[in-house]
Formats: structure tokens, sequence, C-alpha cells
């Protein structure tokens, strides 16, 4: 009987460490995931102006010269 | 009982609760997979959402950034940007009736001589030769400038006879 309860006490040990195991597993795996998914680096959407101030002056007055304006 | 039937029961009882252990091991970890992948696929739709926010964002700060070159613009030229185009649009897209009368009647009130006119109205396409005196070649090029004929000009000739120019003006209308 000794034996038994022996087995028994190690199957729970075994049991307990193998739940804990796969707890963390996951636990560190889902973080892990989702921490590389959250912070994931992505290319910020930036626009230029097609044209500066000095651009809009050459325009302007190009047109001007041209009498288009 | 005897001893080898104990032995038995205990056999089938470890086994028994072997296959329980298993099975519990595997709920488990089906458990932990399944919210695993939930959380993570929470997550993704977190960052699509972000990812929107900041698509939202870029086309904000790009109005905004266009209607400032507008108003820079309007400012520059002094006049709204629709009568500014409609301004180039007239000078541009003049038709063929309006640019034959207007040269004409240019030809007619500054008295130059006319030599040859010929007029393609299928084509579209007008053609002018005229003399003018020295003295009007400024006149000459100022009315084809000021009136955006050098846009619609597909060929000018210009030769020097003694005191006057003969001009051949060639253009293409709308």
């Amino acid at each position: 009987m000794k034996k038994v309860k022996l087995a028994i006490i190690i199957i729970y040990i075994i049991f307990f460490v193998l739940i804990s195991a796969l707890t963390i597993f996951f636990i560190v795996k889902t973080v892990k995931k989702g921490s590389d998914l959250y912070f994931e680096q992505k290319q910020p959407a930036s626009f230029e102006l097609p044209f500066k101030e000095q651009d809009i002056d050459n325009l302007i007055d190009l047109l001007r010269k041209l009498k288009l304006l | 009982m005897n001893y080898s039937t104990a032995l038995k029961n205990i056999r089938t009882k470890v086994i028994l609760f072997s296959l329980g252990f298993i099975l519990l091991i595997g709920v488990y970890f089906f458990l932990l997979n399944f919210y695993s992948k939930k959380i993570l696929s929470q997550i993704q739709e977190i960052n699509s959402l972000k990812e929107k926010i900041n698509q939202v964002q870029a086309a904000l700060q790009k109005e905004n950034q266009l209607q400032k070159l507008k108003i820079l613009i309007e400012q520059k030229a002094g006049k709204d940007l629709p009568a500014i185009l409609f301004d180039i649009q007239q000078k541009l897209d003049r038709d063929f009736e309006k640019t034959k009368n207007l040269i004409s009647e240019k030809i007619q009130k500054e008295n130059w001589q006319v030599i040859k006119t010929s007029f393609n109205q299928e084509e579209k396409k007008l053609n002018f030769v005229f003399k003018i005196p020295d003295s009007d070649f400024s006149k000459f090029s100022d009315f084809i400038i000021e009136e955006g004929l050098i846009w619609q000009t597909t060929d000018l000739k210009i030769d020097k006879n003694n005191d006057f120019w003969q001009i051949e003006l060639n253009l293409k209308t709308k």
C-alpha cells in the first residue's frame, strides 16, 4: 500500500509540475507574441506637400508672366 | 479477496487514474491554446483599429496640408482657386469661332494687311498670313501673349520685308 501511495504522490507531483509548466509556457508564449504584435513598428503614414512656398511664388510669377493669371 | 485480485484492482485504478490525468492535461492544454489564440486575435483587432486611426489621422493631415496649400496659392494670386482655374481655362480652351473672331477683329482694328487666311473647321485649324508695320510688332506680341494665343499656336513664321513684318500664324483650337 505504501508503494501505491508513493505512486499516487509522484503522479500528483508530475501532474502539478506539468500543469504549471504548461501554464507558464502558454503565458510566456502569449505575452511574447502579443507584445511583438502590439508593439510592431509600422511605417507612419506621412504626407509631404508637393510644393514649397518658394515653388508657389515661382508658379504664380510664371502664370503672371504668361498672362494666364 | 486474494493478493492477485487486489493487485489487479489497484492496476485498474492506476490505469483509470492515469487516463483521467492524461485527459485532464489534454483538456487543460486545449483551453490554454484556445484562450491564447483568443487573446492574440484581440490584440490583432486592436492593431487593425490602431492602423485605421493612423490612416484617418494621415488623411486629416493630408487634407489640412492641402487646405494650407490652397490658402497659400489664393493669397499669392489674390483670387479664389476656382477663379484662378476659370481664368486659365478660359485662355487655354478658347474654341474655333472665338479664336477666329478674336484674331480677325484684332487685324481689322489695327488695320493690318491680310495676305491669306484659311480655316479648317473639321480639324479646328486656323491659318492667318498678314503684314504688320515695324512699329506694331510689340502690339502683335503683346496681343498673342495677353490673349493666351501662344498656347494655341502650332506654328509661327515671321519674315521682315523692309518696314513690314510678314507673319504666318497657325493655330489649333478645341
